[in-house]
């Protein structure tokens, strides 16, 4: 175990590193782009033994790492915004070939006009690819979650691709103190589909409408699945390194409260500055931060907001025609709930506002009525 | 090289759903024997997609990994570093129309031969997107009814193999279904080259060319035979003429007339007088350029055109 | 208009045909007599060859259903060979109708019904004399739907007439010509079947994780059926020379050594392999059902 200030890039090069990442195909992309420059350094250096495809888009980033995952290999991607959206057509793919690819998504918003600033429309846009998603609130777990993300995605009850998603600039250039160092946390990739020449299989052929439909059941089937095998892997990471990361979800300060912020990213880590502040002023609030939106974690938020009188969801992007995604699925999984709190949605940060504790507070003491957080209250 | 060189051994299965008279399937037949057991195929969506049939069967006899179309060059390229870095030695072919070979996956496939992976690319070329009923690409003649081009295409095809050979790769070649002893030499001497390999073959197609489905190796010589397609290689920096195209250039076989070709095909049933001059001069002005590659004993083969 | 006119029509057939045109030309036949109408083309991934389905609803009432139709009225069957191979007759109702292309005789045919009327025709032979053959496809569909005419009164066949000129802009005169031949020669009976009632087959689901297949020898069947013509070698004049054997598209020129055959469960009947033979060894015939 190593203590070290790095930046969330570089967490998450590294934590490719350690994972034992055999292939990566990557392309430049601001604000991920230094976690490519990072794995050529440590390639070229011998410090980490993986082939790097140097490849001229995002679309053949991802389509070589599907190709090097199905073929045996344990791989790893990094890109953001406009790369991510470019590479749409090859996350579907990736989700029902079951090739369990991890990639770090330093997010970011899309133009026009060029923003290159933290916004999580772009990694929310492609929550029904089939994808798990991880959403960070610091450096440390970024730097977790893609190894943890690992063991989860290749789990045979899962084989499904997971992003680890971080707000860009906000984490991916910010420098914070990590810990690395993962142990024998993760064994050998072993793939479900090999290449081989004596018994030779075709993948990916016509599926016709007798089938298709099961593979689409046992990808959701796989997600539902995940929630316990993520729990799992909270736990394990935990007993190996001494490190807890949460995985799923993160409750704090919420056992009384009567309100709780739900959040996500990096507002999540900001929203605890806002609890503490507003619980001296003796209210009773408390935070639900959401780190894994898919597969959304419905009976444990549940579980979470039952108690509560009210819930304000902030979201750092937006669905145009409806409202921030993550307010959409909290109010979704309370539906059935008999003890449904009253929940209010807020939009905040979008294309890299800044987003302040002092703003949160005063979202949760009722204002910005209009649902917009659009003031750096400084 | 004798027919009965050719393995027996068959790694396209019969009862598979190419049709009648495909040359896309005659040329895998072939390119697989030429390759053997130890090949892993790519394949972007194209007729290949559908004619090596549906799950959970399928047509082709050693490990296919089918990829969407714009990907088939990167994905081939992500297979190779993987079973590389597990030292499993194997032939990773993509087998792409020119669909996915001229138009959507040119970025890829520039890419990889830029970064010359250790890949052989295979596009064989049927001049159009079969698979989805007979649309224009890049690669279809000028004057070719498609069903994008109703009253015939107004450009001429753009030339990838000589856009591969602008890359510098260690091998390119093309090859036709009329010619397929040529085509099986070609597969195995780019079997054994190491880095990006091109071998490019054209590949008539009953439906789509609008031909009695019996007469495809007939379309496949014909088209060497009037000059609309150009049998040669490029290796280690030397271009060749091969075959009848060699043969025609020496001058030891005349070159036909186009019209004969053109007028075999009801895809090109409408075409005018002024347009087949206008395919006699593309014709004409390919083999000046590729005589200008040639160089040397070919050097004369732009005069020979008349 | 008569009151309460609803039918359904299932159309067999092999790509390139002509199941969907001709599901499509009787829509539209349907809906300049004033009749509500709907054509559905059922497109599997197959290339040209394979079995294709296609379906016609005709009614007096606007159609809702936008499903596939499994208990129809009538039953087109546009290949010869087809009847071997699937159960054309499936679901199709007591007393329905089945136009078939054959050279057999209506008594020929055996289905579970307790009577059909069955409707043959030799389309095959129509086609190949108005020349309408494409890349060596009889192309079938006008007869059949000329010989269909002659039971379903309710289209009058100079109305179909107009819509097959309108379609076929440069080939009309051929396809209508075909067409009254169809119509003309059909021969039409009621024919007695076994009666045995027929459980409707269900699909079952299995659980697929990933999509991998493994390789089988007639992935899409037995491709002879999709034959319209019969290759023959004549040993007596082989030399071996393997160029039918090289150049099969579909593998199904068996080798051993410098001896070749062809393997009749898979041959698709391109003639290929009579093309390239120097010899002209490989001698051509026509498809017969059975």
């Amino acid at each position: 175990m190593e203590r070290k200030l790095i930046t969330g890039n570089q967490a998450a090069a590294l934590a490719a590193r350690d994972s034992g990442v055999e292939v990566v195909a990557a392309y430049p992309i601001t604000p991920s782009t230094p976690v490519v420059e990072e794995i050529a350094r440590m390639v070229e250096s011998g410090e980490m033994d993986a082939r790097l495809i140097l490849v001229e888009s995002e679309h053949s980033a991802m389509a070589a790492c599907i190709g090097a995952s199905a073929s045996g290999s344990r791989v790893f991607t990094a890109t953001s915004s406009h790369g991510l959206a470019y590479m749409h057509e090859l996350l579907h793919y990736a989700a029902n070939a079951r090739t369990p690819v991890v990639m770090a998504v330093a997010n970011r918003a899309i133009g026009p006009g060029w923003n290159i600033w933290a916004d999580l429309g772009d990694t929310m846009s492609q929550r029904d690819t089939g994808w798990i998603q991880f959403y960070c609130s610091s450096n440390q777990e970024i730097y977790d979650t893609v190894v943890m993300a690992y063991r989860v995605a290749e789990d045979r009850q899962v084989l499904l691709p997971a992003m680890v998603c971080y707000d860009g600039f906000v984490l991916s250039h910010t420098a914070m103190p990590v810990v690395t160092g993962i142990g024998e946390f993760l064994e050998e990739y072993r793939a479900p589909w090999k290449v081989d020449f004596d018994e030779p299989e075709t993948f990916g052929n016509i599926l016709s409408s007798d089938y298709y439909m099961e593979l689409r059941k046992d990808v959701f089937e796989s997600h539902r699945k995940a929630i316990r095998i993520i729990k799992k892997t909270e736990e394990a990471f935990e007993s190996l390194t001494g490190r807890y990361s949460p995985l799923l979800l993160e409750k704090y300060m919420l056992d009384d409260a009567e309100t709780a912020i739900v959040a996500i990213g990096a507002i999540a880590s900001e929203s605890k500055i806002a609890v503490r502040k507003l619980r001296r002023d003796g209210k009773k609030v408390g935070l639900l931060r959401i780190k894994c939106f898919r597969p959304f974690p419905s009976t444990d938020v549940v579980e979470a907001l039952e108690s509560v009188d009210t819930a304000v969801v902030i979201d750092r992007s937006i669905s145009p025609g409806h409202e921030g995604q993550l307010f959409s699925e909290i109010k979704s999984a309370l539906y059935s709930s008999r003890n449904r709190p009253e929940i209010i949605g807020k939009v905040a940060g979008l294309g890299g506002r800044d987003v302040t504790f002092r703003a949160i507070e005063k979202a949760v003491c009722g204002e910005f009525r209009d649902g917009w957080i659009n003031e750096v209250v400084v | 090289m004798k027919i009965s060189d050719i393995p027996e051994k068959e790694y396209l299965l019969p009862g598979n759903a190419a049709c009648h008279g495909c040359a896309s399937s005659m040329c895998l037949r072939t390119v697989l024997k030429a390759i053997g057991k130890r090949t892993v195929l790519v394949v972007p969506a194209s007729c290949t997609s559908v004619y090596q049939g549906m799950f959970p069967g399928s047509a082709i006899d050693v490990p296919v990994f089918n990829t969407v179309f714009a990907a088939s060059a990167s994905t081939a390229s992500g297979i190779k570093a993987s079973l590389e870095k597990k030292g499993v030695d194997a032939t990773v072919v993509v087998w792409a129309g020119d669909g996915g070979t001229y138009d959507i996956g040119l970025q890829a496939l520039s890419a990889a031969a830029e970064r010359n992976e250790d890949i052989l690319y295979v596009c064989y070329n049927n001049e159009m997107y079969s698979n989805t009923g007979v649309q224009r690409s890049g690669a279809t003649p000028y004057g070719a009814w498609t069903t994008t081009t109703w009253s015939g295409k107004k450009e001429h095809r753009k030339d990838v193999a000589e856009m591969m050979i602008a890359h510098d790769i260690p091998y390119v070649a093309t090859a036709s279904a009329g010619y397929l002893t040529d085509l099986y030499k070609k597969i195995r001497k780019a079997k054994n080259v190491k880095g990006f390999r091109y071998v490019e073959i054209l590949a008539p197609c009953p439906p789509g060319w609008k031909y009695p489905m019996d007469r495809t190796v007939e379309m496949g010589r014909m088209a060497v035979e009037t000059g609309m397609w150009i049998l040669y290689e490029y290796e280690n920096g030397e271009f060749r003429l091969t075959g009848l195209s060699k043969a025609i250039a020496e001058g030891k076989r005349e070159l036909k007339d186009v019209e004969e070709y053109l007028l075999a095909q009801g895809r090109f049933a409408h075409l005018s007088q002024k347009d087949i001059g206008a395919i006699r001069e593309y014709v004409e002005r390919r083999w000046s350029n590729l005589a200008k590659l040639a160089g040397g004993v070919h050097a004369a083969s732009a005069e020979f055109y008349v | 208009m008569v009151e309460g006119v609803r039918w359904e029509i299932r159309f067999h057939g092999r790509g390139g045909q002509g199941a969907v045109t001709a599901s499509l030309l009787l829509a539209e036949a349907a809906f300049r007599c004033g009749y509500y109408s709907q054509s559905i083309p059922f497109f599997g991934a197959e290339r040209r060859g394979a079995p294709v389905l296609a379906f016609t609803r005709i009614s007096e009432e606007e159609i809702l259903e936008r499903s596939q139709i499994y208990s129809p009225d009538c039953v087109i069957v546009l290949d010869p060979v087809l009847p071997g191979t699937v159960n054309i007759f499936s679901g199709l109702k007591n007393g329905g109708i089945a136009v078939i292309n054959t050279t057999d005789a209506p008594e020929k045919f055996r289905f579970h019904q307790n009577v059909l009327t069955i409707c043959t025709v030799d389309a095959v032979d129509i086609a190949i004399r108005n020349h309408l053959v494409v890349s060596g496809t009889p192309v079938v569909n006008i007869p059949l739907l000329g010989a269909f005419l002659r039971i379903f009164s309710r289209i009058p066949p100079e109305i179909t007439e107009d819509v097959i000129r309108e379609r076929f802009r440069r080939n009309w005169k051929a396809n209508v010509r075909a067409m009254w031949e169809g119509y003309e020669n059909a021969v039409i009976r009621k024919v007695k079947g076994s009666g045995k009632t027929m459980s409707q087959e269900s699909k079952c689901s299995i659980a697929v994780r990933v999509p991998v297949s493994k390789p089988v020898k007639g992935v899409a069947g037995r491709t002879s059926i999709w034959r319209d013509f019969v290759p023959e070698i004549d040993y007596s004049r082989c030399t071996g020379c393997l160029n039918c054997w090289l150049h099969c598209p579909e593998s199904a020129v068996l080798r051993d050594g410098r001896e070749v055959r062809i393997d009749y469960d898979f041959c698709k009947g391109c003639l290929v392999c009579s093309s390239v033979c120097p010899k002209t060894a490989i001698s051509v015939a026509r498809e017969v059902m059975g």
